[in-house]
């Protein structure tokens, strides 16, 4: 139950928001000492003065740079856990992010000067990363013995991963252990620095790539209302589980703050395949706009039965403008108005010609085809990136607190945004793709994040 | 007509639907469990498969209708394979046939995902068109699984009450020593059962994939009412299993549909047939229908 939970949180806040314009976000950075007996602060701190400042913004090429003549080679050990195989919902999301983070190793990896040495150079020395990869299978006990193997046997300072499943009890073992622990980590924003840091004292070493994707609820709810002032009646159609309900709650109360009526709100029971019952009882209340909350799959179900019983003007979906037109058909599409976007940037429709480059070279490295989700990806691979810049700045493959600490001000221009950075709960900024699709006809545009947390 | 009105005939529209799904796999598992007492779990998957195998037909320009049946002959063609190469020899022991059929939903799921993804997949209605009828909306298609249902349950009927093969399998379901002694050559009947059930199956996942989107993983959802279904039927017996899919589909639509008029929410859904399940089994252990052939010796 706790799996299929947390997979529907990520699924919905990855796939189902919609989007708006937002002010940038602001951060203040914090810092701490690189120093092993030095306290370092808490990535919940707001440490206004420090040390370390926030660098110049670094691209890939950066990254790549090295000198010439630079004949020293060493390899890194990095752990990698994803979830390759379990539930579909769950699996997908591992594969995906977890290819993330395979693609820009590759990429790094063959990476060569004209000596033929391949890699990253920090300091007199060229890098090859080795990523010790092991498939969690979807089970938090595994998840755990992995981590376990990976910091007392494989000595390894930087762990990628899970997606979803066990990520907070890895950050119980890798935080203790200095480990840089990096992850979407959706739950990390209401278990592990709710809950870790509050009785372990901090993580400084974990680092959440996916954004705080709770902001983005009231943006979207007020980017629908200027998009379609005529569309006033909100109803509210959620999976009966904890996270279900939590993100219900969020949608109403988003919905309603951005001057919405609620008129109705139904949940149903896990592993719902007919909605009918339901649906009928929200077309009762003459909804002009449905909100959702199922993973993609049964998602599509929804859609079709809402469309069939006409069920709103609008419907909001989790689903690209294309997979939308495949798999409900293109006159279905027309008949109503759909809600979609994806966080960081989709891959329907790229919104910049970074992003465009990203899903080509992606595409070629997962043999001719994007995987379903493949926009997922993105919260990992330019994070790859920000770490050997990080640790290229601290001059260190090892020293993981002087590591987190450049991260934490490190601000870099990758594939899925020109200014990725952490803000002061170590939680990854950017923005965010918006499509609505109207008669058919979807237009994408990229918002900017949203503004932080009061 | 009035909001309610239309709402109160909408949902018995979705009951009738969800209903003639359940009935379908039901009746797979209670032929094959009526003749062999094997509680064949795995008629799950070969749902699944004859929805796939429909969809690969279609997104090749295979008429959907021409695609249903030959996805069924498909997975009869697979069914007949499976018991000559494994359920045979777990005959005698129902509870090996048991795991046998366990260990086929994991290699038939893997065999679906590696040949097809695990992304969802939709056939696009073939009758596309939705009916109004004073604020009942009703898709064409949706009435067409319903109708198509209906045959398949009639024939089944039919040919096992009146046919030669019909009168074979039930001799066979009483006692397979003496319908062996009577000429009927039992090892045939049970592998075209086997075969009967499967080719059900994939025709109920080849309707289903014309009004739900599929998925390798579909199977398990719909087996485990289908199950309750034919266990709320009475095991091995079909009128019951249609009648019970009549009362389970309706029961979870109109209980989601109202229940909430006697203070329980819409999300009980699944709980109402369980819990109709409970009390059935508490009051007629054999189901609301008098169980057929095995079940009903091992019950005695």
């Amino acid at each position: 139950m706790i799996a299929k939970q947390q997979t529907w949180w990520l699924v919905a806040m990855l796939l189902a928001l919609l989007l708006a314009a937002g002010a940038a976000c602001s951060d203040n950075k914090n810092n701490g000492g690189s120093d092993e007996d030095t306290p370092v602060p808490s990535a919940t701190e707001d440490v206004s003065a420090g040390t370390v400042e926030p660098s110049e913004i670094v691209t890939r090429d950066d990254v790549l740079h090295k000198d010439p003549g630079v004949t020293k080679t060493a390899e890194v050990d990095w752990g990698w856990l994803f979830e390759l195989t379990g539930p579909p919902q769950i699996q997908v999301f591992g594969q995906v992010t977890g290819d993330g983070v395979k693609l820009a190793v590759d990429e790094i990896n063959k990476d060569c000067t004209s000596e033929g040495i391949c890699g990253f150079q920090v300091g007199d020395t060229i890098y090859k990363i080795n990523l010790i990869d092991s498939d969690t299978q979807s089970d938090v006990a595994r998840t755990v013995s992995l981590t376990t193997k990976l910091i007392r046997d494989d000595h390894v300072k930087v762990i990628w991963g899970p997606a979803t499943l066990g990520e907070a009890e890895a950050t119980q073992l890798t935080q203790p252990n200095k480990v840089l622990h990096l992850c979407p980590c959706q739950d990390r924003e209401h278990t592990s620095l709710d809950t870790f840091e509050k009785a372990a004292g901090e993580s400084h070493w974990e680092f959440q790539t996916l954004p705080a994707i709770s902001r983005y609820f009231l943006q979207g709810a007020q980017g629908t209302r200027e998009d379609f002032p005529e569309l006033t009646k909100v109803a509210i159609l959620c999976i009966n589980t904890e996270i279900g309900q939590s993100v219900c709650g969020f949608y109403e109360d988003a919905y309603r703050e951005a001057g919405f009526e609620i008129v109705g709100r139904e949940e149903f029971p896990p592993g719902t395949t007919d909605y009918t019952p339901f649906l009928t009882r929200l077309r009762s209340k003459q909804p002009d706009i449905l909100l959702n909350f199922d993973d993609a799959a049964a998602q599509i179900n929804l859609l079709l039965q809402a469309i069939d019983l006409d069920v709103g003007e609008a419907l909001q979906t989790s689903l690209t403008p294309d997979l939308l037109n495949t798999l409900l058909g293109p006159d279905k599409v027309r008949q109503k108005i759909f809600l979609a976007g994806g966080i960081p940037r989709q891959a329907a429709q790229p919104t910049s010609q970074a992003a465009a480059d990203y899903f080509e070279r992606y595409q070629a490295f997962s043999g001719g085809e994007l995987p379903p989700a493949s926009f997922v990806s993105m919260l990992t691979y330019d994070f790859v990136y920000m770490v050997i810049a990080s640790m290229q700045q601290a001059n260190t493959v090892d020293d993981t607190t002087a590591i987190a600490d450049r991260l934490e001000v490190l601000h870099y221009a990758g594939a899925a945004e020109d200014d990725i950075h952490f803000d002061n709960r170590h939680i990854s900024v950017m923005g965010s793709d918006s499509c609505p699709v109207i008669k058919g006809v979807s237009n994408c545009v990229h918002d900017p994040p949203p503004p932080p947390a009061p | 007509m009035p909001q309610e009105l239309a709402d109160f005939f909408q949902q018995l529209f979705n009951g009738l639907m969800i209903s003639g799904v359940y009935a379908l796999v039901a009746l797979g598992v209670t032929v094959i469990f009526g003749l062999t007492g094997i509680v064949k779990f795995s008629i799950g998957e070969l749902l699944t498969l004859g929805a796939f195998l429909t969809f690969a037909f279609w997104d090749n320009g295979v008429s959907f209708f021409i695609a249903v049946p030959l996805a069924a002959v498909a997975v009869a063609v697979l069914s007949l394979l499976l018991e000559r190469a494994a359920f045979r020899f777990t005959l005698d022991q129902p509870i090996n046939g048991f795991i046998v059929s366990l260990g086929l939903i994991l290699i038939l799921q893997n065999l679906t995902v590696e040949i097809w993804g695990t992304q969802a997949k939709t056939i696009l209605p073939p009758l596309d068109i939705v009916w109004d009828v004073g604020g009942v909306r009703m898709p064409m298609q949706r009435w067409f699984v319903v109708w198509v249902t209906v045959a398949i349950i009639a024939g089944l009927f039919f040919a096992l009450r009146y046919s030669r093969w019909g009168r074979a399998v039930r001799a066979c379901a009483e006692d397979r020593d003496a319908a062996a002694l009577m000429g009927i050559p039992v090892t045939w009947v049970i592998a075209g059962t086997f075969a009967a059930g499967g080719g059900l199956a994939a025709a109920a996942g080849g309707l289903f994939a014309s009004i739900f989107a599929i998925h390798p993983y579909i199977g398990a959802q719909f087996l485990l009412k289908g199950f309750a279904v034919a266990l709320v039927g009475g095991l091995g017996n079909i009128e019951g299993a249609v009648i019970a899919a009549l009362i389970v589909g309706m029961t979870e639509t109109l209980g989601a549909g109202y229940g909430d008029t006697i203070g329980v929410g819409a999300e009980w859904r699944d709980a109402y047939v369980f819990g109709l399940l409970i009390l059935v089994l508490l009051a007629r252990p054999t189901g609301l229908f008098r169980a057929r052939g095995r079940l009903q010796e091992t019950l005695q």
